[in-house]
């Protein structure tokens, strides 16, 4: 059963063309990949998948109807995406209050696996793997069903976006979450989720399970994107 | 056989007041002719900080420590001017991020330009032509024409194109590229180290990605902290890593990439 149907969606800006006839859908407790260079208009779908814009055409269609708490994002950025002047316990607590749930910071703080001692920190004193923890806090405080993660590990370092990757699965579990990643790494995309689906131009070129696209890539396109990873040689 | 570039004992601090931060700590490292050395390490580990004191590009309170031995000659005691005559003619750098690192008022053509005008002395049609030749070089098409655009006429990977061509110009003998690639997009990477590779210059490459460093360098230094932590050849440094911090590098890159 699909969570969100994306139903031949396209999205101008003026002239631009961002999201040509994009159409799939998300299966409830799956973890959906989305995978595109710079420009490819990944977020612009996310922004359409959250409501923050609107399809220029077609349509988006929620089971169970769309409602802000459920679908949250975490964002690329950890450094922007922290107000530098509220403290972690504040950020934390600035959903809760938007939605009035009652929820532990010390809890939600355990959830990613840090302690309490962040509660009174601001972000210049976290790294950049800890604000990310912050980000993914935030968005899960509030027990969302859907989870939008827009290049969640992108700006952080190898070893550091191993450990991200292993929480975000980890919290998948706990809370039984949907995922859509969205990433132009598709190793990243790889380990974590079920099915892809390749962007280009604003356009799908290629969908479905990750094993079959990794395995037989159809489109040249995808066959480029994956010859373009670099491999680590000499692996015993 | 004397070393192209050797790091004697290399360490750069930045002293505030009563506190000083070893950002570059007791670095011995060795560039022979017709390398590809790599650098890897996380963000912070000092990388930049080392590619920058090998072109005295450190500020006050930035103070380098050691020896920058150039074909034998302490490059910490040569004058500001031979220095900036060597900059570019025999040490030349590609940074990271090529939208910042052009100059987005002038045109590109005018900002290779320079590099002739400057170290050459050439007129400003002598200048032009080499120009037009080594964006042809760098694989730019219709270099006459796309000489006159500005920076934002070009995407990330023609402006790393652009930089390239500035550092390649005057054929300088060790390129020193900080992280090159890591702006650009996957298929646009592969096409820049491709460029790189066909340059054949002896090459400090710089970079976060174990896996690519592995796959194009013949040497490579594992960097944290300041303090170079292991070295070795890439089968070495992937099959058998000394370090474990070298041994989380590559299993952190095996985990995700399996």
């Amino acid at each position: 059963m699909s969570l969100v149907e994306i139903n031949f969606v396209s999205k101008y800006f003026g002239h631009i063309k961002a999201l040509d006839d994009v159409n799939f859908s998300i299966e409830a407790g799956g973890s959906f990949g989305l995978v595109g260079e710079s420009g490819s208009g990944k977020t612009t779908l996310a922004r359409l998948i959250l409501k923050l814009l609107k399809p220029s055409e077609g349509e988006i269609v929620y089971d169970g109807g769309f409602s802000r708490k459920d679908y949250q994002i975490v964002f690329q950025n950890p450094y922007t995406s922290l107000n530098p002047r509220m403290k972690i316990s504040d950020i934390l607590r600035e959903p809760l209050k938007i939605h009035k749930i009652k929820a532990d910071i010390r809890q939600i703080l355990s959830d990613v696996e840090l302690d309490e001692s962040y509660i009174n920190k601001y972000p210049h004193e976290l790294s950049g793997g800890e604000r990310q923890r912050i980000g993914i806090a935030r968005a899960i405080s509030i027990q969302p069903k859907f989870l939008v993660l827009d290049e969640p590990v992108s700006s952080l370092d190898m070893t550091i976006q191993a450990d991200i990757l292993k929480l975000i699965k980890k919290i998948k579990q706990k809370f039984g979450l949907t995922l859509l990643l969205i990433a132009h790494d598709l190793s990243v995309v790889k380990y974590m989720c079920e099915s892809i689906a390749v962007m280009k131009s604003g356009m799908i070129v290629e969908k479905g399970k990750t094993e079959e696209i990794f395995l037989s890539p159809q489109h040249s396109y995808t066959k480029l994107l994956l010859g373009s990873i670099p491999k680590l040689p000499y692996q015993v | 056989m004397t070393p192209l570039l050797e790091l004697k004992k290399l360490s750069v601090h930045y002293q505030n007041n009563d506190v000083i931060k070893k950002a570059v700590e007791n670095i011995d490292l060795v560039i022979n002719e017709g390398e590809i050395v790599g650098l890897v390490g996380e963000s912070g580990c000092g990388k930049s900080t080392l590619a920058l004191s090998i072109m005295r590009l450190i500020d006050m309170p930035g103070k380098v420590y050691g020896e920058i031995l150039w074909n034998g000659n302490n490059l910490l005691n040569l004058s500001d001017q031979n220095m900036q005559r060597l900059r570019g003619e025999d040490i030349a750098m590609v940074f990271q991020d090529p939208f910042s690192s052009l100059n987005p008022v002038f045109r590109v053509g005018e900002q290779i330009a320079e590099v002739f005008r400057m170290h050459k002395g050439l007129s400003r049609k002598e200048a032009m032509k080499k120009t037009v030749e080594i964006l042809g070089l760098v694989h730019i098409k219709d270099p006459q024409d796309r000489a006159k655009d500005y920076p934002h006429q070009f995407s990330g990977g023609m402006k790393q194109r652009v930089a390239v061509a500035m550092a390649y110009a005057l054929s300088p003998k060790l390129l020193i590229a900080d992280e090159p690639t890591t702006a650009l997009d996957v298929t646009t990477q592969k096409a820049i180290l491709e460029l790189l590779k066909e340059l054949k210059t002896t090459m400090l490459f710089i970079s976060h990605n174990i896996a690519l460093v592995a796959g194009l360098c013949s040497r490579i230094y594992i960097m944290q902290s300041g303090r170079i932590m292991e070295q070795g050849n890439p089968q070495e440094i992937v099959n058998s890593p000394k370090d474990p911090y070298t041994a989380k590098l590559v299993s952190s890159y095996r985990e995700i990439s399996a």
